[in-house]
Formats: structure tokens, C-alpha cells, sequence
């Protein structure tokens, strides 16, 4: 197991504020944490199928990502391989078109990860900007700890940059 | 009875782009196109660095970001005058090609194949046969009969999970869907390797700009790749070859794959080659500088009006004086305040909804118009300008396609038969493979600099107090991108940005003039007015940006398609 990839994926537009926050804590991640053994830490961004090679070299995989769950800002919550598409194809986000068209055609071509994981977070404030709200930033060590807490169970261990 | 339908098919996620159709005997008698989303790069960028728009300007869009990154850097470098060495010019040109390659295949596989194939057809085909047909296209290695059952168990194992996905919500048993089953299961059998293929060019992308999906080695000046023949970690002699390859791959499946089977659908669809001209004042730039002052570029382009390639009129460098006068935009019909037309330097982004007004405002996105009118851009307008200044590469490509279309015909095809929807297709095809000989060019360029000895890759921008206004342009996948900058005191006042689908997807201009699309669907027919996949085959020619979702859905069957009876 020791050669196993795990990919941590931040989605999201950083243009309109918590829409970006997969991508900011993805980058917390990045700069603030160091893992053993490591991880890689992807920007993802809007794309669609720029994403392939991801999901086809990982063993498992983590996406960040802003969901509208519809229950109230700041909601967190994990969601686990089939159940994904099924999920955000009822509750889309701007950039959820290439999310999933990407996890059907990893069905299609066979290249699925053993495990992909999405931590969604319901956005706040979804206007034009580069920051993510403060209401996002005041719970990002809670989407951290999940986030963590999930590559541990993963077999990874991390520690204070 | 005239009928009235509106596609548009992602309202519930901030919307992007519908379309309005008015029916009457079995086609189209007026058209709408209408941008459903606002977008305000303009006012994120106002009061930045300069030298971090291309970092910003590449989140504009989730498809075409490295786009938005190289016209960022070119406007701005346009604005301070600079120069840029030549290893920058050949990276960024790599890039760009790569880049392009990439995006025309997924257009035509992934965006917008299905518009005309019917993956359910294909289940029913014979396998052999099918074989013996592709056989006839092209010496692919991988047209058999054997490659070919195996695709169709795996098409068959899919459809039965009930899980469509990409495949939901096509239209499968479409009257105008007209491909024998057999064909359709080699289109089938494409589509899935184009998956392998436009991975293997986005490789290129990645190991030249440090990342997909976004690039980041850009910097105005030039590039920040370290090259050093010799060194493990900068662009060095083995990471050139390892790009070679891939290359190499690449051209051999454009040239045998995706170019005979756009002819193919051609050929199958012939009628399509009447319909879809609409605005044929077509406008594209040069591209792939290979100096360092952009005067010199590896492809032509230029303005055609009314689609007399008599009247053909050159763009000659970064800094053309008849480009940069002619390009205007109009607010008339779209969510702005007032009613301007405007040269970009002189726009202000001020939005103002109002409803949706047939005759009134009804988009987001402006009206753009060249020297006073709608112009179309995209690779059709591209191949015709570089076949008309004489492009070699592009007169072997248009050659190679129009010969094979004739051939499968039986018939000439003459050239005016490119101002169509399926015309779209196969200017794209044939530009795609010009975009090969474009890319070898610049690997040889780059390596035989290098071994001169020449390592240099960026100058250093320096920005004088007081106002400097640029523009950069880029004949990107989609057509003409330019960008458009004013600073003042080093820092940015005015930023817009004139997207391809800003010219193809904009709505009547100042004069009540149609747009590209608009005018592109008057007459198509449609057979059912609640399947209109007529209409999705001429809006998807111009590979509308994101408008590629009106093939995803979602499980809940959505009403995409809203039909009304006209008053």
C-alpha cells in the first residue's frame, strides 16, 4: 500500500468568493501541512475533463468543493463514490457540469479510483470577489479537520508545516 | 401555427446560455441568443498589479483557461511596448497549439458528436462490418472488428446500469439522426479514444506551463521556465523528446481519425452543408509570433466581409492599427446601463437587468461589431483567411478533407459549402491539423535556439507614471479573443475582455443587426419542435463556450426545452 496515490482536488471559480473554496482550503492544505506518506494537492478550478489524468493515477481521491445542500451556510458534509454524482447532479453548483460529466465518464472508461470522497460546504456569499467570506473562514478549521480526518483514515499522516 | 422555444437548459446553475427560437413550417423565422451570466472580471481587476490580470483573467472561464492567460500577458506587454525573447515566444506558441489541438477534439467528440450520433443505434450495428467501413476511412490500426465488439459491450453494459450520464437526455432515435448503425459505432469507438488522446496533448500543456489546468508559467515578459540543456529540473533535452512523442501520437490520430470522420458525417449529412452561414463577415488574427516584436507570425489572419474573399484584409501585427480601431461593442439589446457602442478602452461595466424583451434588452453578453458590423469568428473564419493569404499547411489540410467529402459524396463540393453548420466542423478539423504543423515548427525553432546557446526567456516589464493603453489578441480554439487594458501609474484602470463567444453569442448589435448564432439558425430546420436538435447542431458548430452543457442533465429529467404556441 505504500505506493498508493492520493489526490486532494480544491475545486471551485476563486472569482466569486466562497465558490472558491474548495481551492482555499486546498491551498491551506498545501502550505500549511506536510503528509506522510505524500499527497498530491490539486487546484482544479472550473475544468472538466483537465481532470482525467487525476482521477485515473489516484488510488483514492478527495474532493473540496461548495455544494448548495440547501440547509443553512456553512453545512459540511462528506459524501462517498456513487452517491456523489447523484448528489450534486440534484444540487449544482456553477462548475458542477464538469464535475460530473467527469465522474461518468471515469464509469465509462473504467478508471474509477477504489475510493473518491467529497467534502461539500454550503457556501455563503457567492458575489464577486477573491476572498472567501469570513463566515467560511471562521469554520475552515472544522472543514480541515474533516478533511484530515478522512486522509487518516487513508493511512496518512500529517503534521504542522 | 408559429411556435415559440426556449432552450435553455441550465437555469438552475446561474445560467449561461439560452436560446430562443420562433418555428413556423418546419424552421426557423427569428432567433435570440441570450448570455444568462454575468461576467465581472472587469471589476476584480481594476486597481491591480498589471503583471497578475493573466493569473485572474484565467478563472474567467473553466474550459479556455490558458487563453485568457497568453492574451492577459499580451495586452499588457502591447501597452508597455516590450519585447519578448524568442524561447518565450516558441513556449507560448507550443503551449497554444497544444492547447488548441486538445480543444478541437474534445469539441468534436465530446461537445458535439452526439448531435449527430446515436450511441443507441450504434448497439444494433455488426461489428464487421462496421470494420469494413472504417476500412474505407482511414488505416487506423484500431478499426477492427474485434476493437470495434468490445467497444459495443462496454456501450452495452453502460446503457443497461441505466446510469446514462454523458449519454442522458441526447436525442436517440431522432428523425434527423441519419448515420447507419455501423457508423455510428465507429464514431462510438472514436469517441472513447479521443479520451486517451486529448490527455496525451494536454500533457504538453502541462510539462511546458507547470500545471494543468492552470498554466503557471506565464509572466509578462516573457516565460518563467528555466532552460538548461543539462539540468534534471528545467526544460531540458529529455523532456523536449518525451513532448516529441507525444506529438507525434497526436497527429497521427487527427489525420486518420478525427479528419476522416468529420468527413464522414459530412458526407452522411450533406444537407448540412446549406444550412448554419448566417453572418459570413468573418474575423481572425495572426498568430504564432516568431519574432520578437509580433510581426512575424506562423499564421495569417484577417477580416472577410460578406464572405467575398476578394475583399480579404490583412491583420499584420500585435500592435494593427486596423484592429484595434474596429473593434467596438454594443449595449444596446444587453443588461447594461445606457445604450452605447463603445471602443473597449472607453467601456464601463455597468449591469441593469431588466426582463427578458424581444425587442428591447435580453442578454448579458454585448454586442461586438467590426468596422460597424456583427462579425463571426471560430476556425472557420480562420482556415478562410489563412487559405485566402495562402497558407500552405492550411491549402494540404482543406485539400486532404475536401477531397475526402468529395469522394465519399461522389460529387464536388465546392468551397462556398464551408459557410454551414457542418462547414464549422470541418474548418475545425482541417485547422487542427494545421495546429500539428504549427506546433513541430516551434519545437524545431526552439531547439535549434537553444543549441545556439540562446537560454533567455523573459524581460523584466517596467511601468512609467501615467497612462498606457494595450490590447492582445489570440486566435484562440473558439475565434478572436482579445483583451484590452488601461493603466494608470502602474496599475490597472480599465480591463475588458472581447470573448469568441462574445462575437459568435452576442445579441442584435446597435443597428438591430443579428448575431452569429442568431442569424445562423434563421431557416434550420426542425423537425420537432420539442426535440429541436436542429438547433443544437448549429448553435454547437461554433463550440459554444459551456453551451456544451446543453448535453448534461441531471437525473431529475429537467425540462430543458419549453414549448409556447405564438399569439
Amino acid at each position: 500500500m505504500s505506493n498508493q496515490v492520493i489526490t486532494v482536488l480544491g475545486l471551485g471559480n476563486i472569482l466569486m468568493r466562497d465558490e472558491g473554496i474548495g481551492v482555499y482550503i486546498a491551498n491551506l492544505l498545501n502550505t500549511t501541512y506536510k503528509f506522510e506518506p505524500d499527497i498530491q494537492i490539486i487546484d482544479g478550478g472550473t475544468t472538466g475533463t483537465d481532470l482525467l489524468p487525476y482521477f485515473e493515477s489516484s488510488n483514492k481521491i478527495l474532493i473540496i468543493d461548495a455544494v448548495n445542500f440547501e440547509k443553512f451556510p456553512g453545512y459540511i458534509e462528506i459524501i462517498k463514490n456513487d452517491d456523489i454524482l447523484a448528489t450534486i447532479t440534484e444540487k449544482i453548483s456553477m462548475h458542477h457540469l464538469g464535475l460530473s460529466d467527469v465522474l461518468s465518464i471515469i464509469k465509462l472508461l473504467d478508471i474509477q479510483p477504489q475510493e473518491i470522497c467529497l467534502v461539500g460546504i454550503e457556501p455563503v456569499d457567492l458575489e464577486l470577489g477573491l476572498e472567501v467570506s469570513d463566515d467560511i473562514k471562521k469554520i475552515s478549521g472544522e472543514i480541515l479537520e474533516t478533511v484530515l480526518s478522512i486522509l487518516k483514515s487513508w493511512g496518512i499522516e500529517f503534521s504542522l508545516l | 401555427m408559429a411556435k415559440r422555444i426556449t432552450v435553455d437548459p441550465i437555469t438552475r446553475i446561474e445560467g449561461h446560455l439560452r436560446i430562443d427560437c420562433q418555428i413556423d413550417g418546419g424552421k426557423v423565422t427569428n432567433a435570440w441568443s441570450s448570455g444568462q451570466m454575468w461576467r465581472g472580471i472587469e471589476i476584480i481587476l481594476k486597481d491591480r498589479d498589471p503583471r497578475d490580470a493573466w493569473i485572474y483573467t484565467q478563472r474567467i472561464c473553466g474550459v479556455c483557461t490558458t487563453v485568457h492567460a497568453i492574451a492577459s500577458v499580451r495586452a499588457v506587454e502591447n501597452a508597455l511596448k516590450m519585447e519578448i525573447p524568442l524561447n518565450a515566444q516558441y513556449i507560448r506558441n507550443m503551449i497554444i497549439a497544444a492547447h488548441g489541438i486538445h480543444d478541437h477534439i474534445v469539441h468534436f467528440y465530446h461537445l458535439s458528436a452526439l448531435d449527430w450520433v446515436d450511441i443507441v443505434s450504434a448497439l444494433k450495428a455488426s461489428p464487421a462490418k462496421a470494420a469494413r467501413i472504417a476500412g474505407t476511412l482511414s488505416p487506423w490500426p484500431n478499426n477492427t472488428s474485434r476493437h470495434f465488439k468490445a467497444v459495443q459491450d462496454r456501450l452495452k453494459g453502460f446503457v443497461n446500469t441505466g446510469q446514462l450520464g454523458i449519454f442522458a437526455n441526447a436525442y436517440w432515435g431522432h428523425p434527423a439522426m441519419k448515420l447507419p448503425p455501423e457508423v455510428n459505432l465507429i464514431a462510438a469507438a472514436h469517441y472513447l479514444e479521443a479520451f486517451e488522446y486529448q490527455r496525451q496533448i494536454n500533457k504538453i500543456v502541462g510539462i511546458l506551463g507547470s500545471k494543468t489546468p492552470h498554466i503557471q508559467n506565464l509572466a509578462v515578459g516573457g516565460v518563467s521556465n528555466p532552460i538548461n540543456p543539462d539540468d534534471q529540473s528545467a526544460l531540458n533535452m529529455e523532456r523536449l523528446y518525451y513532448i516529441k512523442t507525444l506529438m507525434d501520437n497526436i497527429q497521427n490520430f487527427v489525420l486518420n481519425v478525427y479528419v476522416p470522420d468529420v468527413c464522414a458525417v459530412a458526407a452522411y449529412y450533406k444537407d448540412w452543408l446549406n444550412y448554419g452561414s448566417g453572418v459570413t463577415n468573418y474575423l481572425s488574427v495572426p498568430d504564432f509570433p516568431i519574432d520578437t516584436k509580433g510581426t512575424e507570425f506562423l499564421t495569417p489572419g484577417g477580416y472577410i466581409p460578406n464572405g467575398d474573399v476578394n475583399q480579404f484584409a490583412a491583420i499584420k501585427s500585435f500592435d494593427d492599427d486596423f484592429f484595434r480601431k474596429n473593434v467596438k461593442e454594443s449595449i444596446k439589446h444587453s443588461w447594461y446601463d445606457g445604450s452605447w457602442t463603445r471602443h473597449p478602452w472607453d467601456e464601463e461595466t455597468v449591469p441593469k437587468y431588466t426582463d427578458f424583451q424581444d425587442n428591447g434588452k435580453y442578454s448579458w453578453v454585448k454586442a461586438p461589431s467590426f468596422n460597424g458590423k456583427p462579425a463571426q469568428v471560430g476556425p472557420l473564419a480562420n482556415v478562410l483567411a489563412m487559405y485566402v493569404a495562402g497558407h500552405e499547411p492550411t491549402k494540404k489540410y482543406l485539400g486532404v478533407a475536401l477531397d475526402k467529402i468529395n469522394g465519399l459524396v461522389g460529387s464536388k463540393v465546392p468551397l462556398s459549402a464551408l459557410h454551414s453548420t457542418l462547414g464549422r466542423h470541418a474548418a475545425r478539423a482541417v485547422r487542427c491539423a494545421v495546429l500539428y504543423d504549427i506546433l513541430e515548427k516551434n519545437y524545431q525553432l526552439l531547439i535549434e535556439n537553444i543549441a545556439s546557446g540562446d537560454f533567455a526567456t523573459y524581460n523584466e516589464p517596467e511601468f512609467p507614471s501615467g497612462t498606457q493603453r494595450g490590447f492582445g489578441f489570440h486566435e484562440a480554439p473558439r475565434g478572436v479573443l482579445s483583451h484590452w487594458v488601461v493603466i494608470d501609474d502602474g496599475k490597472i484602470n480599465n480591463y475588458q475582455a472581447v470573448v469568441p463567444s462574445t462575437w459568435n453569442a452576442g445579441p442584435r448589435n446597435q443597428d438591430d443587426a443579428m448575431g452569429p448564432y442568431e442569424a445562423s439558425l434563421m431557416n434550420n430546420p426542425v423537425a420537432q419542435a420539442e426535440k429541436p436538435l436542429e438547433v443544437l447542431r448549429t448553435v454547437h458548430s461554433f463550440d459554444p463556450c459551456l453551451a456544451c452543457a446543453i448535453h448534461l442533465h441531471d437525473n431529475k429529467k429537467k425540462e430543458i426545452v419549453h414549448v409556447t404556441a405564438m399569439k
